[in-house]
């Protein structure tokens, strides 16, 4: 058989004709098929067209199916002259020509309709959605209002007064963090501190402010080495969430004192420290100690003294034994033994940190009484300088002498007066008169000779050699065994005209003046777990304890099972707290005659 | 297509993971003698390396056009661009010493985040959308689902000329009103819109229900064996038509899904490139 296909693709002009030998025709949109039908619509293998003797028979593939009488079929037979619709391409099958069989006439279809995508927004470009206009638009708006416009005001700042007043953005959104709580006066003012674009804060711009404040670093101790803290903002920054522009931490001390300093001010070398507990020099107390010329003490010099040296003793001119006055069974007093405790001298200052001066008066005269008599044992000496009390006991022998020997059988208001003087007369039989002459033989003859000159016309020579004689023999007891020497150093020197000379007691008050320690911040100790006084024999124990000590209860910030301590728990920072170590007015009121 | 994240055995991943856990240990390790924030000397670093890997960020949006490079294959660039893009998360974050508040600083940060998250999204659309989307296109392309669409109508339109008038102007409003895409919106919703005029009445016809409901009911009246026969093709046109539009919505809004993330993560990091300048300047305007 021989069939014939013959395609039109518009109306009435063949384009193709070819001619097929066999009985079947394959129909679909693959070029290995017969008829083939150039639209995606179609299936690659639609089905076959069989050619029989009076006509043809199409039969379609799986699930595809063509139009035959406006009917979806999956087969149909085809008599000459019958259409098949196949997705508007035509199918007709025509008589024979040519010496062929049958012409399967085939029409394409050229009409062509909008494609559906086109009817529809289907796709997501067709949304007009463009990337690089919102892109440019959202960068261009932040920049203006978080970037331009706020600096616009900074290069005029009338406008940035403009723009605060307004809703517009102002350089207030620059702020990176809150202002700490003093600081908050400055408001929205940033051009007090940041004085300068590009430039950091300024030294000038804190101390515009802050002008009483010392400098944390004395001038003279800024070397190269110094650099990183020339500036306020090295350590104080702004604009953190913290409640304090000061830092506190231990790191920040160690950064420097990693290495031995030296202050170049008072010349003294310190050594290094990292952390109270593992890493921290042995401490120095200050002390005051005398400087000496010529045998005699012209100053008072505080010298720091490492505690950690055997041979630290405290020149301080005191003779105290705490040993003795702290016995467990009691001292003698006037009042029979009592039992001392540290409290009864040592007492704390109103500031919780020293302990109050030391004095005579309140807190040894209660036993040390300056009698100078026995005979009169309620008379007392002033605490003072020699030659006051010499002149206190000259008067008051010669006073006792002339209402001795008056007649006690008046009665005047005078003599009422000199009962004060008035004392037991004779102890033992005889004895007055030979003790006479012995007392007055302690005058040299040179002595009675000139009295006896000056005193002839005026008074009884006998009345001034007696007082004077008693007055330098009770002298001599106080100063040299009695009273004086129980406590002072007493030096003599027999050329003056007081030959006793007692010398000056100076007590330091403020052992460890770099130190914060507060007594009253250790109220639950008792004194001895620091202070070794109850074994201290002599006054020149320095009876400060060591470091060792304080770590039994204190560490660094790192320790376990200890308070842990950082520098600036102890230390004040440099002198920004005003602590220097020549700097003990108290020194001035020691040496003033009389303390 | 999920090849990106493991491009070269996961390199990009294993580098950032070990950087930022080395910059994590050091910003948990370093003390700077005041609360961590951008000011210190780590902050200052991570500050700066966070902004210059923003800017190599971005220059993968040229990168990937330059088709005559040879810098890296853009596989490679993506994998390290969704890496170092999560990494930055976390170095920007350390840099910031979580230190927030209401300024063109937290600005910058939230914009970086809005990125870098749209970032994840789009790098989560890229790994499991094509998946669904093929599953649903099953071996056909779209194009041909639309193509059978057209053919579906054109033959529901040849029957529909044997049928009465009424029933005639009913599937052709049907066919003329049924939606598929359109906005945003819409494009991302799956819902059907459809309408159909019955009696001058514009009703819905969601899933074509309305239309095949009033075919069957004028199939139960007839009695002619030819009209039944016409109505049942139509009613199985529309039901294929209505399978067709479903797939094909479906596919819409995946495509919508894959493209719509690059418009929010595009514009918000030139965005964030405005807030950094403005971050960085502002800080160094008043040191």
């Amino acid at each position: 058989m021989k069939l014939l296909i013959s395609y039109i693709k518009t109306q009435g002009h063949v384009s193709e004709d070819v001619v097929v030998e066999g009985d079947s025709l394959s129909i679909g949109r693959g070029t290995n098929q017969h008829i083939i039908l150039p639209d995606p619509r179609v299936a690659l293998a639609l089905g076959t067209l069989t050619a029989h003797n009076d006509g043809c028979k199409i039969s379609t593939a799986a699930g595809k199916d063509v139009l035959f009488n406006s009917k979806m079929v999956k087969k149909c037979i085809l008599a000459v002259g019958d259409v098949v619709e196949i997705s508007g391409h035509k199918i007709s099958l025509l008589a024979g020509k040519k010496g062929c069989d049958f012409v399967v006439q085939v029409k394409i279809s050229t009409a062509k309709q909008e494609p559906i995508q086109n009817r529809y927004k289907v796709g997501f470009n067709d949304l007009n959605l463009y990337k690089r206009s919102w892109s440019w638009l959202l960068f261009f708006l932040v920049l203006t209002f978080c970037l331009l416009l706020p600096f616009s005001g900074v290069v005029s700042p009338s406008w940035m007064e403009t723009l605060r007043e307004s809703s517009l953005p102002d350089d207030g959104q620059w702020i990176a963090g809150d202002l700490i709580k003093p600081h908050k006066f400055i408001g929205d003012d940033c051009g007090q501190c940041h004085v300068n674009v590009f430039e950091p804060t300024t030294n000038e711009a804190c101390q515009s402010c802050h002008t009483g404040i010392q400098q944390h670093v004395a001038e003279i101790n800024i070397t190269d080495d110094f650099d990183d803290f020339t500036q306020c903002t090295s350590c104080h920054k702004e604009h953190n969430k913290q409640e304090v522009l000061s830092d506190y931490s231990q790191q920040i001390c160690v950064n420097c004192h990693v290495k031995p300093s030296h202050d170049k001010q008072i010349n003294i070398q310190y050594g290094s420290a990292t952390d109270f507990e593992h890493h921290h020099p042995t401490f120095s107390v200050s002390m005051l100690t005398p400087i000496i010329e010529d045998t005699s003490i012209t100053k008072w010099q505080v010298k720091r003294q490492l505690l950690n040296d055997e041979n630290i003793t405290e020149k301080s001119n005191l003779k105290f034994p705490h040993a003795l006055h702290l016995d467990a069974k009691g001292i003698k007093s006037p009042t029979g033994p009592v039992q001392l405790d540290c409290i009864n001298c040592h007492e704390p200052q109103a500031n919780g940190l020293e302990m109050q001066p030391i004095t005579m008066e309140k807190n040894c005269q209660s036993c040390h009484q300056l009698t100078f008599d026995p005979d009169d044992p309620k008379r007392v000496v002033p605490h003072g300088p020699p030659a006051e009390v010499m002149q206190m006991m000259r008067e008051y022998y010669a006073f006792r002498f002339i209402y001795q020997n008056l007649n006690n059988g008046l009665d005047d208001v005078i003599l009422k007066a000199g009962d004060i003087f008035s004392v037991r007369k004779v102890r033992r039989p005889g004895r007055d008169e030979g003790l006479r002459k012995d007392i007055e033989q302690s005058l040299n003859t040179q002595t009675v000779a000139s009295i006896e000159k000056l005193t002839k016309q005026t008074v009884r020579s006998e009345a001034l050699i007696w007082a004077e004689s008693r007055a330098n023999r009770a002298a001599t007891n106080i100063f040299e065994r009695q009273a004086c020497d129980v406590c002072h150093v007493v030096t003599t020197n027999p050329a003056d005209e007081i030959p006793w000379h007692v010398e000056p007691v100076v007590l330091t008050e403020q052992w460890l003046p770099k130190a914060g320690f507060t007594h009253e911040g250790h109220q639950a100790m008792v004194c001895s777990d620091c202070h070794n006084a109850s074994v201290s024999e002599q006054s020149s124990d320095v009876l400060i304890t060591d470091i060792e000590n304080c770590r039994d209860c204190h560490g660094g910030t790192e320790s376990k099972n200890v308070i842990p301590n950082t520098c600036i728990d102890c230390h004040g920072f440099h002198e920004a707290q005003g602590h220097f170590f020549d700097h003990l007015p108290d020194v001035i009121k020691y040496m003033e005659p009389g303390k | 297509m999920d090849q990106f994240l493991s491009h070269a055995n996961g390199r990009y991943l294993k580098i950032t993971l070990i950087l930022t856990t080395v910059i994590s240990i050091i910003y948990v390790l370093h003390e700077p003698g005041q609360p961590k924030n951008g000011g210190t000397w780590f902050g200052y670093t991570s500050g700066t390396i966070s902004a210059l890997l923003i800017l190599w960020l971005m220059y993968f949006g040229r990168r990937k056009r330059d088709y005559f490079s040879t810098l890296g294959t853009v596989k490679g660039w993506l994998s390290s661009h969704v890496y170092f893009g999560s990494g930055l998360l976390i170095l920007a974050t350390l840099h910031t010493g979580f230190q927030f508040a209401l300024n063109v600083h937290t600005l910058a940060y939230l914009l970086m985040c809005i990125a870098i998250f749209s970032g994840f999204y789009g790098a989560l659309t890229y790994v499991y959308l094509p998946i669904k989307k093929r599953e649903n296109l099953k071996t056909i392309s779209a194009e041909e689902y639309y193509l059978s669409i057209e053919d579906v109508d054109r033959q529901i339109l040849k029957l529909s000329k044997e049928l009465p008038e009424k029933l005639t102007s009913i599937i052709n409003s049907s066919i003329e009103h049924t939606k598929i895409g359109g906005n945003v919106f819409n494009q991302l919703s799956v819902k059907d819109r459809s309408c159909i005029l019955v009696n001058d009445k514009l009703i819905a016809n969601q899933n074509q229900s309305a239309c095949i409901n009033i075919l069957v009911t004028e199939l139960a009246k007839v009695t002619d064996q030819v009209r039944a026969t016409q109505l049942k093709q139509t009613i199985d046109f529309f039901g294929s038509r209505n399978k067709s539009l479903k797939i094909l919505r479906y596919h819409i809004k995946t495509n919508a899904l894959l493209k719509l993330w690059l418009y929010i993560h595009v514009p918000i990091s030139f965005a964030l490139i405005a807030a950094l300048l403005a971050h960085i300047l502002s800080v160094f305007i008043y040191w």
